[in-house]
């Protein structure tokens, strides 16, 4: 599975362990529940498919950092994501937004569905 | 001179293999020429493969630093064992592996005793064909025997996430069941090509599809063992492009197990057993092509070279489009057999198909979405896990629902009302299983009990089944058990405990991370975890800081555990070796990360999890192999 690693490896002679870190961790246990439910949610920019929470890039720690500021600042989840989106981009985002150009992604799998069972189901004489 | 030797062997398989084509070719033209038999072909194709192999195996071993894929895959220091398994953890390396698996199945193939010598010949056109044009992307794009000049004195090292038990049987393993289907897709293309009109080709097709998914479902079960313990984030599947590459053919394969069902008993659905067929290793290649040409942002994307992708991608859709050609061309030379129902196992069976290629279908679309919207609306995207684990749950449900009840329709036309009626005492032993679930994980979050309940509702009514073959009357009997249901009842128990698993794992693990000073005792589920300290220990080729936990329960010691950081000498890299303590219940991780800067004391970074029933995931990836592996000894014995 994860048997070729690693460009990334290479490039940021990075270390896997590292992700959160103990004093990123907020002490109310409730916000920082959301703020790991952010984080994945949001997609380590300069890394291969890692989230903020797995990642132990600067930018990373950066955007947790953020997240969790804000949190206690009283911002709501969905506040904060569409903030990381506005500044980052659609790139940031590991669930992109409903939109005409990513319709596609549920679109047409319901067309493929609906064109199987029709195949399958469908009377013959 | 024994790289040289390798190649050699390596074109003497080329020329051998090019008779697949050249010979139907030429024989239209004049009937005496070129009468080799392909049985005989295969077999010095597959030897002068192995024997090519061996070269490069033997310059790995020796470490013969005048070749490249030794010198940026291997080092003196290297441990024996990494020496060997380096000659397939590299690009050039593990294609040859990939046609030596090829060129195996080739020759299990022509050694086999298939009374349809027609169909045996004809695949085999197929199967040296396809074996040509991989050695042929190996010597014009990836030789693994070029020299460096002047040659080095020292290799760079294997990389150090690949050094690991693990890994030295999860690529063959992973090959065996990709390379598999190639086999399968060369029959299924023959009978398409060829016109050859028998409906017996599924009992020549059977024994390759059960043997191939077997060994994928091991490989990506033993992949996702590694990436648990070694990634150290103790997960144990990131939606990452090349897990999902593998999953592909994984889920179309689950589809033609069970669509073979029906076509060798019902002869139904005869020609959609082909296209499933080629789908799937199509699909395999496209996992190859995907990673080989690192054209999709992974972490996996180390081979970046624009002219093997092209290689590729020009394979990919000669494979494809020849596979979707001669489908389209084939017609209705089968004969059109009657509708299905919904409500019967065809219909059910249907079902599995329509949404195991639904499922694969969109895990495609999401990965390579992001490259399309790139050029069609110029607009960069991620599609990551949330969106897969937001798609899975609606095509699961169904799925699971149908693997409850399926087992119980009969053929060709059931009823609904009388189905329920037979089913009253598992229904009312549902309910009870429910209750049941439900108060042992009473408060806990509603997902999770969803899941539980449906997995056992699986456990539950695959145990059900067999009490069919236990009889009260006249006395307390067991009936012999018939293979065929045994390896379902075995690969859907494996299914239900690897949903509980996940679960557990996914939704309900408990994690603490802190600085932890010396002596100072964390609390985690039901254990105490207690550091002592860290060590420096020298191992073959780098140097661990080892860290030492000893874990409690209720105040008595079990037992201690060693997580690792390793920091390799050559290549200034660093892993995690996580350590886990797995009970039935749950898994205790602990991974250590750097000391703690900000004091004196000797406290570290430790970040300890409890996942729950994550060893019911790889007992449930055992038993699904155990299914497949049941269903292949019947279909082999049904042939003698």
């Amino acid at each position: 599975m994860k048997l070729f690693i690693t460009i990334f490896f290479l490039i940021f002679n990075a270390d896997l362990s590292k992700s959160v870190e103990p004093d990123e961790i907020l002490e109310n246990t409730e916000l920082e529940e959301i703020a790991r439910e952010i984080g994945r949610n949001l997609r380590c920019l300069v890394c291969q498919n890692e989230d903020i929470e797995n990642s132990n890039a600067d930018i990373a720690k950066d955007l947790r950092l953020l997240v969790r500021k804000k949190l206690t600042e009283g911002e709501s989840k969905k506040e904060i994501i569409s903030f990381v989106h506005s500044r980052y981009g659609d790139f940031v985002l590991f669930s992109p937004p409903f939109r005409y150009d990513t319709l596609g992604l549920w679109i047409f799998p319901l067309i493929f569905f609906i064109f199987l069972s029709y195949l399958f189901f469908r009377r013959k004489n | 001179m024994i790289a040289e030797l390798g190649i050699f062997f390596l074109i003497l398989t080329l020329v051998f293999s090019s008779f697949g084509f050249l010979q139907p070719i030429l024989s239209n033209i004049s009937k005496n020429v070129l009468l080799f038999s392909q049985e005989k072909l295969s077999v010095l194709i597959f030897t002068f493969t192995l024997l090519s192999f061996f070269c490069l195996a033997y310059s790995f071993l020796v470490s013969d630093f005048s070749l490249n894929v030794v010198v940026n895959n291997s080092n003196t220091q290297l441990p024996i064992i990494y020496k060997i398994t380096g000659v397939w953890g590299n690009h050039e390396g593990s294609i040859l592996l990939w046609l030596l698996v090829m060129t195996f199945f080739g020759f299990l193939f022509s050694i086999q005793n298939i009374k349809n010598k027609d169909i045996k010949t004809k695949t085999l056109y197929v199967q040296n064909t396809l074996i040509f044009l991989i050695g042929l992307f190996i010597v014009l794009t990836s030789n693994p025997f070029e020299r460096s000049f002047p040659p080095e004195i020292e290799g760079s090292d294997l990389n150090p996430l690949l050094q690991d038990p693990g890994l030295i049987i999860h690529p063959p393993l992973l090959y065996l069941g990709y390379v598999g289907f190639s086999i399968v897709y060369s029959i299924s293309l023959a009978v398409l090509l060829f016109k050859i009109k028998k409906d017996d080709f599924v009992n020549v097709l059977r024994p390759w599809v059960f043997a191939s998914w077997t060994f994928l479902t091991l490989g990506i079960g033993l992949g996702s063992w590694w990436a648990y313990y070694e990634l150290g984030w103790g997960g144990f599947w990131f939606w990452d492009p090349v897990e999902n590459a593998s999953l592909l053919p994984w889920l179309t394969a689950s589809a033609l197990l069970h669509t073979i069902l029906i076509s060798s008993k019902r002869k139904l659905l005869l020609k959609w057993t082909l296209l499933l067929s080629i789908i799937t290793f199509t699909l395999s290649l496209l996992g190859t092509f995907l990673v080989r040409s690192g054209v999709l942002i992974s972490v996996h994307a180390f081979a970046n070279d624009p002219s093997r992708g092209l290689f590729i991608l020009l394979l990919l859709i000669l494979v494809t489009g020849a596979g979707l050609f001669f489908y389209i061309k084939s017609g209705s030379f089968f004969p059109k057999k009657n509708n299905i129902n919904l409500i019967s196992k065809e219909g059910a069976i249907s079902l599995n198909n329509i949404f195991m290629l639904t499922l694969s279908f969109t895990i495609l679309l999401g990965t390579v979405y992001p490259l399309f919207s790139g050029v069609i609306f110029n607009t960069k995207i991620s599609v990551g896990a949330p969106f897969f684990n937001s798609i899975l749950a609606p095509i699961i449900f169904p799925l699971v629902i149908g693997m409850i009840f399926g087992p119980f329709l009969k053929w060709g036309n059931d009823d609904f009302f009388n189905l329920i009626n037979r089913l009253k005492i598992l229904l009312f032993i549902f309910f009870i299983v429910a209750l049941f679930v439900w108060y042992l994980n009473f408060g806990g979050p509603i997902l999770s009990i969803i899941f539980f309940i449906f997995s056992s509702w699986i456990i539950t009514s695959s145990l059900f089944e067999f009490t069919k073959f236990i009889s009260l009357k006249p006395k307390l009997t067991f009936k012999k058990v018939p293979l065929k249901n045994l390896s379902q009842l075995t690969a859907h128990i494996g299914i239900g405990l690897l949903i509980i698993g996940a679960t557990g794992t996914s939704i309900l693990k408990k994690e603490k991370i802190q600085f932890q000073d010396p002596n100072q005792i964390i609390s985690i589920s039901k254990f105490d975890v207690k550091f002592m300290g860290v060590n420096n220990v020298e191992g073959p080729n780098y140097i661990s800081e080892m860290g030492e936990f000893k874990i409690y329960k209720k105040g008595e010691y079990l037992k201690s555990l060693y997580p690792e950081r390793r920091f390799y000498n050559s290549s200034d890299q660093i892993t995690t070796e996580a350590a886990i303590y797995s009970t039935i219940f749950g898994d205790l991780y602990i991974a250590i990360g750097d000391k703690n800067s900000l004091n004196d004391n000797q406290s570290w970074t430790t970040r300890i999890w409890y996942n729950p029933f994550t060893l019911w995931i790889w007992i449930g990836v055992f038993l699904l192999s155990l299914g497949g592996a049941i269903s292949l000894i019947k279909t082999l014995r049904i042939k003698n």
